[in-house]
């Protein structure tokens, strides 16, 4: 094992303070009696966690977006896995094209995305409903899913599925029985990573998103551009919180790392 | 990737007919991605080529001016510009201060390596729109830093006030993305025998030898692949360059919102997409063609 | 009637032949190895019976029946996999009780027939562990159980013990002995391992490049392998090429180096140019001039329980075995005679046996 020396170690707090500093001065923010942005200098309060429930805006942006997670993530899911099973178990023509297909959103600005589904969305007459924002993160996060189910595929044993032919299980029984069970972890990975990527979506989101599909980072960035205000710190500190409470649990199931390594 | 797929054994095709059976498995997804992302990119396509007229509106004509105006106008000039120097500088920057962090934390000790790993990667996982709202507090006109500079006596307060400039803009965007960096040197790293550096260490060169000669040759197609995605992020970035950086500073990304959402000039707005596409793409393509040409043979 | 019956059994992919014109019986109940270096078809052999891969040419009859196109799931063969192929996500008992489950047997026999099977492996202490916490000898032995509780007729093992280290690998060969034993099972075992094939089977069918060169029992393939092949894959031996002299019957005269061998040869050696084996273990070390040959001591390792001598000679250079009897052997460098039984030598055909 080799040692870090005192640079180092210097070198890895400032990185730690950079890192970290932002997030700490909004949760502080949040804390402050005062009217506009300042420090909890004269006391804490929590006047501005109670003034989030008179805002019914950021409420019904943070359930749009938790619905649009879940649904953009399962549909993810449903599409990748008979896609990743038929990319990685079988050899055709034309199957290097579909993975590029598939994990091409990595490669596109979100930008550009949300300006080609802005003028697609009202061509065909559908923008601004929620079902049109379900289809573009879809778009948007079947790359995730896709890498992390295909790695899983890839990874299987597949003698276990031979082993359950030979102790007399259907082909329907196997996949459900063995197969599904032993890619589960990849799909579960997969389909978080694929909330979490919907859940902050903003610069394509906000091309799509009409007031009554607002989600919360486009409820945010709005916010923002209006005013700065010891508002949105509450509504961040809350988001942070949540999100860490997110983590920890996905942490103990999952193991993190997992999960993360899979957005590089 | 390319090496998940291209090691698939060919074994499964039994028979030298066409098999059905992947292609329906594939058809959803194939047929979804076609008609929702294929679509819309060409009708952004044909879009970009039409003209657009401030009491009309839209007029589908077919010509490049707007292509013209984006190529030749001082403004877009400036606009696409800034947006690669900023990327440019952000990359620089995500290399500088995150290929020693992951090199550090790759030589710590559980439990900190795994506590430290977490609050690097952790950060990702928060609204890019959360991080940069702290750094409008951190260096905004009243914000923290220009108070910590006014107290060390380095600088008057205002100096701390970044807002609306590029040090700002690359301040908050190296925020975001460097640890996308370290974990792409830190998936580098741990394909590293450690026993490669302690062979370089008996074999009498320094530390500091062994991290230039034996760890960066190594880890280079992670710094790499790091700087390519750090590169195609901030180049496309919107949230913390429109918040950061304003209406004064704006990049590819904010201009196109701006021809979408405000001047209502879609075409425009339609053709500063697609070069900003057609640069992404022809930036990540020829990477990878030089990554395949220089790593095949030593990496593979 | 043999029990299984392999019938011309060929497979080819596209113009490689994996496996050519196999055939084989097997009695009902007994334990038959193949045996050969990887490429040399016996996987795939194995994996036809199962029913994994599609046969070119050839069938394949169990009891009677032409399950040649048969599917997997149908023939109801007990299948020991390389790499175990347990269901990660399931505890041992479950894995033992999916076959029983797919066989639609009421949960209160299977729970009986999952403990036999789990005691006769010795691990009914672990039925409600997961694979992952299982040692590698612990989960060889769950992937028997779960092979065995379904009854099959036939038992394949696909190189079952290649993943366990030495000393586990000798005791799981005796416990595997023994539970076969015990069952019954008509088995048919995949290996790379001489020494495992040669402990564990009524009879070894020795195979390369897709053809079977021999099938015999362990001791008659070891002491009368058929060519040069079998003789260097199954267990070590010396090779000398040599010529023969004068052949009067089945006695032939054959000079190697200085020395005078009379040897008989078996009929279906043709031509004059042959090969000399001899096992390592046949030869002796004696004092110069006391034995057949004279050589000098190049290398020595000791192995524990015996010698392993590396002797120049006047025919060459031989590996010699010598058994450690709790004296110091020849030294390196030391001039030593080379000793061994009339009838020790073997003469084997020049080119492989088709």
């Amino acid at each position: 094992m080799l040692h870090n020396s005192k640079l180092a170690l210097t070198f890895h707090s400032l990185f730690v303070v950079f890192l970290l500093a932002p997030l700490v001065v909004v949760m502080l923010v949040a804390f402050t009696p005062n009217g506009y942005i300042s420090y909890p200098t004269n006391g804490f309060s929590l006047r501005w966690f109670v003034a989030i429930f008179e805002y019914p805006a950021f409420i019904r942006a943070f359930w749009n977006s938790l619905y649009l997670g879940v649904a953009a993530a399962s549909i993810s899911a449903l599409l990748a896995v008979p896609a990743a099973l038929a990319i990685v178990r079988y050899s055709f023509r034309g199957r290097d094209a579909l993975v590029g297909l598939f994990l091409s959103p990595l490669m596109i600005p979100h930008v550009v995305l949300g300006v080609a589904f802005l003028s697609f969305f009202s061509q065909i007459g559908i923008y601004g409903s929620f079902w049109a924002l379900i289809a573009a993160h879809v778009i948007i996060v079947m790359p995730y899913t896709m890498r992390l189910v295909m790695a899983s595929v890839f990874g299987m044993d597949r003698s276990a599925e031979k082993a359950a032919l030979s102790l007399g299980a259907s082909q329907w029984t196997m996949f459900r029985r063995i197969t599904i069970p032993m890619i589960l972890p990849g799909v579960a990975g997969g389909w978080i990573l694929a909330f979490t990527t919907s859940f902050d979506e903003l610069s394509m989101t906000i091309f799509v998103a009409s007031p009554s599909t607002t989600t919360l980072p486009v409820q945010m960035y709005n916010h923002i551009a209006h005013t700065v205000d010891p508002l949105i710190a509450s509504v961040s500190t809350v988001l942070i919180v949540l999100t860490v409470l997110f983590m920890v649990l996905l942490d103990r199931l999952y193991g993190i790392d997992k999960v993360l390594i899979g957005k590089g | 990737m390319t090496e998940l797929t291209s090691s698939l054994s060919p074994s499964m095709s039994r028979t030298r007919t066409i098999n059905p059976v992947p292609w329906l498995l594939s058809a959803p997804g194939a047929i979804f991605f076609l008609a929702l992302l294929g679509m819309p990119l060409i009708m952004t396509l044909i879009l970009s080529f039409n003209s657009f007229d401030y009491s009309i509106g839209i007029v589908s004509s077919f010509g490049l001016e707007n292509y013209y105006e984006v190529l030749r106008d001082s403004y877009f000039h400036e606009i696409f510009l800034r947006t690669y120097s900023i990327s440019i500088a952000v990359v620089i920057l995500c290399i500088i201060i995150g290929v020693p962090e992951a090199y550090i934390l790759s030589r710590m000790r559980n439990p900190w390596r795994s506590l430290f790993l977490v609050v690097t990667l952790a950060p990702l996982l928060i609204s890019v729109v959360v991080r940069t709202l702290g750094w409008v507090l951190l260096i905004g006109g009243n914000g923290l830093l220009g108070k910590f500079l006014e107290a060390i006596g380095i600088a008057e307060s205002s100096a701390g006030n970044l807002m609306y400039t590029h040090t700002g803009v690359i301040l908050a965007l190296v925020h975001v993305l460097v640890p996308l960096m370290v974990i792409s040197v830190w998936a580098a790293l741990q394909k590293l025998d450690p026993a490669v550096e302690h062979a370089g260490l008996s074999l009498g060169a320094s530390h500091g030898t062994v991290f230039r000669r034996v760890v960066i040759p190594q880890i280079l197609p992670g710094i790499l692949s790091g700087s390519l995605i750090v590169f195609a992020l901030s180049a496309s970035a919107f949230a913390t360059p429109a918040i950061i950086g304003g209406r004064r500073l704006k990049v590819a990304a904010t201009a196109a919102y701006d021809e979408y959402l405000n001047t209502m000039n879609w075409p425009m707005g339609a053709a500063i997409a697609i070069v900003l596409l057609v640069a992404n793409v022809v930036v990540v393509m020829s990477y990878n063609r030089m990554m395949e040409r220089r790593f095949r043979r030593t990496l593979g | 009637m043999s029990f299984l019956h392999l019938e011309s059994l060929t497979k080819r992919y596209g113009n490689n032949v994996a496996v050519q014109d196999m055939t084989l019986d097997i009695a009902q109940g007994e334990f038959v190895s193949l045996l050969g270096p990887s490429g040399c078809g016996k996987t795939t052999t194995l994996q036809m019976i199962a029913g994994f891969v599609e046969p070119s040419r050839g069938r394949i009859w169990m009891n009677g029946d032409d399950i040649t196109s048969c599917k997997p799931n149908q023939r109801g063969i007990g299948i020991v996999f390389q790499s175990y192929a347990l269901f990660p996500h399931m505890t041992v008992a479950e894995n033992v009780r999916f076959g029983l489950e797919m066989r639609k047997v009421p949960i209160s026999e299977s729970r009986q027939q999952v403990w036999e099977a789990l005691e006769l492996v010795r691990l009914e202490h672990l039925e409600d562990r997961y694979p992952r916490e299982l040692s590698g000898g612990q989960r060889q032995r769950v992937a028997l159980a779960r092979a065995l509780v379904i009854r099959p007729p036939l038992l394949l093992l696909d190189e079952p013990l290649s993943n366990l280290d030495a000393q586990l690998r000798e005791n799981m060969q005796i416990e595997l002995r023994n539970i076969q034993q015990q069952v019954g099972t008509t088995t048919l075992m995949v290996t790379h391992d001489q020494s495992e094939a040669l402990s564990l089977s009524d009879r070894v069918v020795v195979m390369n490049e897709g053809k079977v060169v021999q099938v015999d029992e362990p001791f008659s393939a070891y002491e009368n392998p058929k060519n040069k092949f079998v003789s260097s894959f199954v267990g070590k031996t010396n090779l000398f090429a040599c010529h023969i002299d004068q052949q009067i019957g089945s006695q032939a005269q054959v000079k190697l180096g200085d020395y005078q061998l009379e040897i008989s040869v078996p009929i279906d050696i043709q031509g004059d140019q042959v090969q000399l084996s001899i096992r390592p273990e046949k030869l002796e070390l004696t004092h110069q001039g006391a034995g057949q040959l004279n050589g000098c001591v190049r290398t020595r390792l000791f192995l524990g329980n015996h010698w392993l001598y590396q002797v120049d000679s006047s025919i060459g250079e031989l590996l010699i075995t010598q058994p450690n009897l709790g004296v110091q052997g020849a030294a390196v460098g030391e001039d030593v005679g080379i000793r061994w039984q009339e009838g020790a030598v073997r003469i084997l055909g020049e080119q492989a046996h088709d």
